[in-house]
């Protein structure tokens, strides 16, 4: 595999094979992460149809063309990093973009894999290495697994409470080369601008999914609401559909409210401030809130506002989503509501193309210490 | 209802707050849904840490008062910028609220012995603020008259402080934070070394960020004084008592104003004297209005009552993709 388009062929290929063989290492895998209880059915499921849909020869391929006049680097080996990967496993199958970065970039892979997802990427992982001739230096679940690694370069997701822990932990254990890049994303969640033109009825499929799917838990899972129109409709039409829903009827609605959100639910009633709860959630017309798990905010605004907030919060806020992806948002490149749980492979966590970085690796600096 | 009880020194705190508890229950519709929701109402409750406290921005998203309010009655407002919505205390016994400031100062200080200088605005600039209407109560209730309002932007008169010293009274100077670091700066002048410096907070809004113990440093330093002689006071416009801490930073309460340390996962729970949570207030003075009030600030209390604050409250948040190298 002498050019990115041909590592992106052969990858793209590879993961179809992999998602495809249910009685192999991904049936093992799979088997595993539900009798161990680590995700609902629902979600795992999920996350490999988006995968079977998203990750091809095809789209790999047109993502590297994006980037191929730097990406012939490595291609000689005194060009080849070694990248360090910390994967999150608050999501099943949530590092595998970056997975396929760096092996589309022909660097070489390192992955401590998250305990809270041993399984899935595990499971490719170990596919890659014996169907294919990807460089996976190596993978584990133990962080001491790369201690005097020397790595390049690391990515990772983080807050800004957790990044100094790990920076710490990456200089003790001598897991990263002095001057190492860092590609760090801290965003944690994601906003929508709902004109008052919109059909809130039809939209709320879509904004359920976004708020609900994967327990609510990704940086791309919807926290933040911004409309112009009736706060109250728009809250109704979302109770609605959640009520209609089976994902949340299956997987949520035997969870309650945390102490803190059955408090702020009964601040909300007091100011009849429009609310309901599904399962361990509270949807509220009230003020935004990044900080409070759990809490989805419907706040009545004009779209300036909601992009100021976007653009105040811009280190906080993953993606914004709306209706109509036409009308502009400033500098910020607005995403249709349905992409919020299926992105497209060669989205942009934090602003930033990872394949992109990973031939311009320059520091992108992480939250301060 | 006649509110003098919550001062009445024979009558033991649990006793006066359940009977503040019961009447704003039966007469301040948001805050008893609030109960209500929580499951909370006064015959239910065996212990005063029992009363769930509402957050303070109740205040400015409804109107928190027992007694409709009426055109004139008395009303302060949060300050806050042009557009932003701020919070309304609705006090229809200014009488009420001059009780409680003249006993709370004199609980902790021998005030007659005081002229007070306030640097801040004036109050006809600012009728809306209860700082400035406590500062103005305290200033005309000064007999010898040399009490005033300092002008901003200029120093202290050494002609007034020459009145002062000859008066053998001590100086009580008031101001906030960002308005006492602009004087300190600009106009550094020696006070006599038995004068306090009371700080009433606000150093978020100044042009920098600025830690409690290096204001009453630079404070100390500035007006000639120990550090010891910076005090400061802890209010708010939602509140109608105030809290003061001496040089070393732990504030006092009167008897009718009680401060815990709140859970900030579980706001209907304390948590151990030592550690940090959210600044919970019990201001029984507060009868017309809610008495009992979550804030955004953080604090830690000592066993003996005494609390500190350490600033807003800024939750960690773990939402979203996050790698902890605990759990990860």
């Amino acid at each position: 595999m002498n050019t990115a388009a041909d590592r992106a062929t052969a990858l793209g290929e590879a993961v179809q094979s992999w998602i495809d063989d249910e009685s192999g290492l991904l049936g093992k895998a799979l088997k595993a992460t539900l009798d161990e209880q680590l995700f609902f059915r629902d979600d795992v499921n999920f996350a490999l149809d988006h995968v079977r849909s998203s990750v091809s020869a095809e789209s790999l391929k047109d993502w590297a063309s994006k980037f191929s006049n730097q990406l012939h680097e490595t291609e000689s080996a005194s060009g080849k990093k070694m990248l360090l990967c910390l994967h999150a496993g608050n999501l099943p199958l949530v590092g595998l973009q970056d997975i396929l970065a760096v092996l589309i970039s022909g660097h070489h892979y390192a992955g401590k894999i998250s305990r809270k997802d041993p399984h899935l990427l595990s499971s490719l992982l170990r596919f890659l290495q014996e169907n294919t001739t990807f460089d996976i230096h190596r993978y584990s679940t133990k962080i001491e697994d790369f201690t005097n690694l020397e790595a390049d370069a690391v990515m990772f997701s983080g807050s800004e409470s957790s990044v100094a822990d790990v920076r710490r932990l990456l200089a003790d254990k001598n897991m990263l080369a002095a001057g190492a890049a860092e590609l760090i994303r801290t965003a944690h969640s994601s906003v929508a601008w709902i004109p008052q033109e919109a059909n809130f009825e039809a939209v709320a499929a879509e904004l359920v999914e976004a708020m609900f799917r994967y327990e609510g838990k990704g940086c791309r899972s919807l926290t933040t609401v911004f409309t112009d129109g009736d706060t109250r409709s728009l809250v109704e039409a979302i109770e609605a559909e959640a009520g209609a829903s089976s994902y949340i009827k299956e997987n949520l609605s035997v969870r309650k409210l945390s102490p803190l959100l059955h408090y702020k639910r009964s601040f909300y009633r007091a100011l009849d401030q429009q609310c309901f709860s599904a399962g361990d959630r509270l949807i509220a017309a009230t003020d935004p809130d990044l900080h409070t798990d759990g809490l989805v905010t419907i706040t009545r605004a004009d779209k300036d506002e909601c992009i100021h907030f976007a653009e105040k919060n811009r280190r906080r806020i993953q993606s914004l989503y709306t209706t109509d992806t036409n009308t502009g948002f400033g500098q910020i490149v607005a995403e249709p509501i349905g992409f919020a749980q299926r992105p497209p492979v060669n989205w942009k966590p934090d602003g930033v193309d990872p394949l992109h970085w990973l031939y311009q690796p320059e520091q992108k600096p992480g939250p301060e210490v | 209802m006649n509110p003098d009880f919550i001062f009445d020194s024979d009558t033991d705190y649990e006793t006066k707050m359940r009977k503040v508890f019961s009447y704003q229950y039966e007469k301040l519709m948001p805050f008893r849904v609030f109960c209500n929701e929580l499951g909370i109402s006064p015959n239910k409750v065996e212990k005063g840490d029992a009363v769930p406290l509402l957050p303070v921005e109740a205040f400015r998203d409804a109107e928190i008062s027992s007694i409709s309010p009426e055109k004139d009655m008395l009303r302060f407002r949060s300050s806050g910028t042009t557009g932003m919505k701020r919070s309304a205390h609705y006090v229809p016994d200014p009488e009420l609220y001059r009780k409680s400031l003249h006993k709370g100062l004199h609980t902790f200080y021998p005030v007659h012995e005081f002229v007070i200088l306030a640097y801040t605005p004036g109050y006809n600039e600012n009728p809306e603020s209860s700082l400035i209407w406590m500062l103005n109560e305290l200033i005309s209730t000064d007999e010898t008259g040399l009490s005033r309002f300092l002008v901003p932007g200029e120093p202290i008169s050494p002609m007034a402080l020459d009145a002062i010293k000859a008066s053998n009274k001590r100086i009580l100077l008031f101001g906030a934070a960002f308005g006492l670091i602009d004087l300190a700066e600009k106009f550094p002048v020696s006070l006599p070394s038995d004068s306090i410096i009371m700080e009433t907070g606000g150093m978020k809004t100044h042009r920098r960020e600025m830690s409690r113990d290096e204001l009453h440093k630079t404070l100390a330093s500035a007006f000639t004084l120990d550090p010891s002689q910076v005090h400061s006071e802890y209010g708010m416009t939602e509140m109608l008592s105030q809290a003061y801490a001496d040089g070393t930073g732990w504030f006092r309460c009167p008897g009718w104003l009680k401060i815990s340390v709140r859970n900030p996962q579980n706001p209907l729970e304390e948590v151990p004297a030592g550690k940090e949570g959210l600044i919970g207030i019990i201001d029984l003075a507060n009868v017309h209005s809610c008495s009992f009030i979550l804030t955004g600030d953080k604090g830690v209390q000592k066993e003996d009552g005494r609390f500190q604050v350490m600033g807003r409250f800024v939750p960690e948040n773990l939402r979203g993709c996050n790698f902890l190298i605990d759990r990860d």
